[in-house]
């Protein structure tokens, strides 16, 4: 029936086969134009002073739709636009579309904007009713910031050092909403395996934590059940994928993500909450 | 701030490559695990959550794949979210944002409630509708109105509901002088079981209010109008800019306060209580917020700093706008309270100035007040109405309308029918 939730997790196999396949681009060209989109969300979002919660959702909504459409037929930053207006409305942190549109044409070559017509607003607004209809109404999207804060917590050790860490694992959110995790893994499960990759990298062990019992093995036993150390790993790596990507010789019109460039442009809200993190962290 | 370049450099240090390697599969970089997690890793099934269902795209793959876009975006065949699907009737009402109209659905053959939002040329659909909408999609339970269908067009945005006959303030008209004590305790029973639901959910109505408390003819009650749910703000007009109504908001918000919880919609539930007792709105403020803050401290007197901590520092609380009363006992101001056994420890309880202070809506369902219930009823199942025509817990049966006569019987079986317990409401 219509109203009827539909699944919005895929396992790997699924994604490989996306209507975009199905329209003859490739699966390298497809996550390209996912993290591309999904950039300009965040760069747009960014600018607009909007929070990291609705840039995430508007993300969600971007990956979602391409499960359904094909970048052929949908041009992807037009897609990416129409997302931000209606995670704006959902998150209430409404936008005016015409703003939207207008931050994201400084953001864009001519070229690319070119996809947004003769009326962008009406190209937007009309898309509006598609996405709607696409992803059946479904618009409350939870991300793993609340569950890196809540995780973050219980942990104890060194407060410095788990600062740092929870502040790379939440780049490391940042960053995973240009890959298709959203649509593979729940944000719980992401925030686990981002937080695992950030004490890997920052060298911070967590031997206790508050609520600990016999049966915990590890921390993340607490939250998750059953989550393997393989599942783990490949979360991480698709994450870290994004980084050594460098294949800027296919894309000409497109540079990938630089390392450098998505730490600097960590949304303001992020770190803001990061700073303000001391507080929660301290038990 | 670590940055990730740092992290990369170490990340190269653990893993013992000169790169960090793409696709590592953890069977081959054994560095990353730990020995001792490594015995300890089984591949096991996460019960956490239900099996995924397939994606829609793919069980549809290949048939509708090679039409046009934006015939399978607007749902292909299914005959759901069409306009033609549903008959539109008479006019029902005006809501926080839209025209309610009585209609048909062709698709269940059934009465159905057509809210239409007309969309705004600037700014596409209302974000009220959008929220309603899709907190409506989150919430299943049966006192909370269900959803069917969504009907969006290029001028207008329907939603499809069920259709529920009357509403609370409808039928304290019709009752006038206040209704029969027992059908209080089922209706504000099932008030708070819909309330606890979303607040577990951290949904928050924010406008309790008799208007949107649909009746049934059997006496279910069910939540409705969801449009400003959650919202950050508490509006002050409707989308059609009508005043939204004072009378059950509370005074921490009437003072200002922007901390809005769960404590907010436990206000009105305690004004609907009384107000279903007596048959007349507690608190009918006439003019503006101190009108209406008037109204309430007449009655439970002008709180201090010591009854209610920070209250002096909200920005509404002026000394020179707000009338010093002393607190009265609400038997006496309401004597029909005392009618009910518990009545006025209820109504106390949930009508607290102190949002802190005021009953929750899970505690208030084992509240003393409804010790004459059934213990079962607090374990329904989510879906399960308290009130049901079969004997189950609760029967809120309609007998025989008469011609003139509007009122439905109802009959409250506990355990065994006893046909002595039947009244009039």
């Amino acid at each position: 029936m219509y109203l009827k939730m539909p699944g919005w997790y895929y396992d790997k196999k699924e994604l490989r086969n996306s209507p975009s396949a199905q329209d003859g681009i490739d699966f390298k060209t497809e996550m390209r134009y996912r993290k591309e989109g999904a950039r300009l969300i965040i760069d747009t979002g960014s600018r607009m002073d909007l929070g990291y919660n609705t840039m995430a959702t508007g993300v969600v909504y971007y990956h979602r739709f391409y499960m359904f459409h094909s970048f052929k037929q949908f041009p992807r930053y037009v897609t990416a636009c129409c997302c931000l207006f209606l995670a704006g409305k959902v998150e209430e942190t409404p936008k005016k579309c015409k703003d939207i549109i207008k931050t994201a044409r400084n953001l864009l070559t001519d070229h690319k904007f070119a996809t947004f017509g003769e009326d962008p607003k009406e190209e937007v607004m009309t898309l509006e009713r598609i996405l709607l209809q696409t992803i059946k109404f479904d618009l409350q999207v939870e991300h793993p910031y609340q569950y890196l804060l809540k995780y973050a917590k219980c942990l104890k050790g060194d407060k410095v050092k788990l600062q740092k860490m929870v502040q790379m694992a939440w780049t490391f959110v940042n960053d995973s909403l240009c890959t298709t995790l959203a649509l593979q893994w729940e944000p719980e499960i992401i925030a686990v395996a981002l937080m695992y990759l950030a004490g890997k990298l920052s060298k911070f062990e967590v031997v206790d934590w508050i609520g600990r019992t016999a049966k915990h093995l590890r921390w993340w036993d607490m939250f998750v059940e059953d989550v393997t150390m393989d599942l783990l790993e490949d979360i991480c790596h698709q994450v870290l994928d994004l980084y050594s990507h460098t294949d800027s010789a296919n894309t000409p019109d497109s540079p990938p993500l630089q390392p450098n460039k998505s730490i600097q442009q960590l949304p303001p809200n992020a770190q803001r909450t990061s700073n303000g993190q001391e507080k929660a962290v301290s038990p | 701030m670590a940055t990730l370049t740092d992290g990369l450099k170490e990340w190269n240090n653990v893993s013992g490559h000169d790169r960090v390697k793409r696709q590592l599969s953890v069977s081959s970089d054994s560095k990353l695990l730990d020995e001792d997690i490594r015995e300890e890793t089984k591949v096991i099934l996460r019960p956490r959550k239900p099996p995924r269902p397939k994606s829609e795209v793919l069980l549809n793959q290949g048939t509708d794949h090679r039409r046009t876009k934006r015939y399978s975006a607007f749902g292909g065949d299914s005959p759901f979210g069409k306009s033609e699907a549903y008959i539109k009737l008479e006019q029902l009402g005006e809501g926080s944002y839209a025209t309610v109209y009585k209609g048909f659905s062709n698709l269940q053959n059934q009465v159905v409630a057509l809210k239409e939002i007309r969309l705004q040329e600037e700014e596409g659909a209302p974000f009220t509708a959008i929220r309603e909408a899709s907190l409506l999609k989150e919430l299943k339970h049966a006192n909370i109105v269900t959803l069917h269908d969504i009907v969006h067009t290029r001028e207008t945005l329907t939603f499809v509901f069920e259709y529920v006959h009357t509403d609370l303030s409808q039928y304290l008209e019709r009752h006038s002088g206040g209704l029969d004590p027992r059908n209080v305790r089922l209706f504000l029973f099932q008030l708070l079981r819909g309330l606890s639901y979303c607040h577990k959910r951290l949904v928050l109505h924010r406008d309790v209010k008799p208007q949107n408390l649909l009746i049934s003819e059997i006496g279910e009650l069910k939540l409705a109008d969801f449009g400003l749910a959650r919202a950050k703000s508490v509006p002050s007009h409707t989308y059609s800019h009508e005043v939204v109504t004072l009378w059950y908001r509370p005074p921490d918000v009437l003072l200002g306060s922007t901390e809005y919880s769960t404590s907010l919609d436990m206000w009105g539930v305690g004004c609907i209580f009384v107000e279903m007792i007596t048959g007349m709105a507690i608190f009918p403020g006439v003019r503006d917020t101190y009108d209406q803050l008037d109204k309430i401290f007449k009655v439970l007197g002008t709180p201090t700093e010591e009854d209610w901590t920070g209250v002096t520092r909200l920005p509404g609380y002026k000394l020179h706008r707000i009338g010093q009363y002393k607190p009265r006992r609400l038997g006496l101001c309401w004597p029909r309270l005392h009618d009910v056994v518990n009545g006025e420890a209820m109504a106390s309880a949930l009508l607290q100035l102190d949002p802190l202070k005021r009953l929750g809506a899970e505690e208030a369902m084992t509240h003393r007040y409804f010790d004459g219930l059934p213990r079962k009823l607090l374990e329904l199942p989510d879906e399960v109405n308290v009130i049901s025509r079969s004997v189950d817990y609760l029967v809120l049966a309609p007998i025989q309308n008469a011609a003139s006569a509007r009122c439905s019987f109802m009959r409250l079986v506990m355990g065994e029918r006893d046909a002595d317990s039947a009244y009039t409401i």
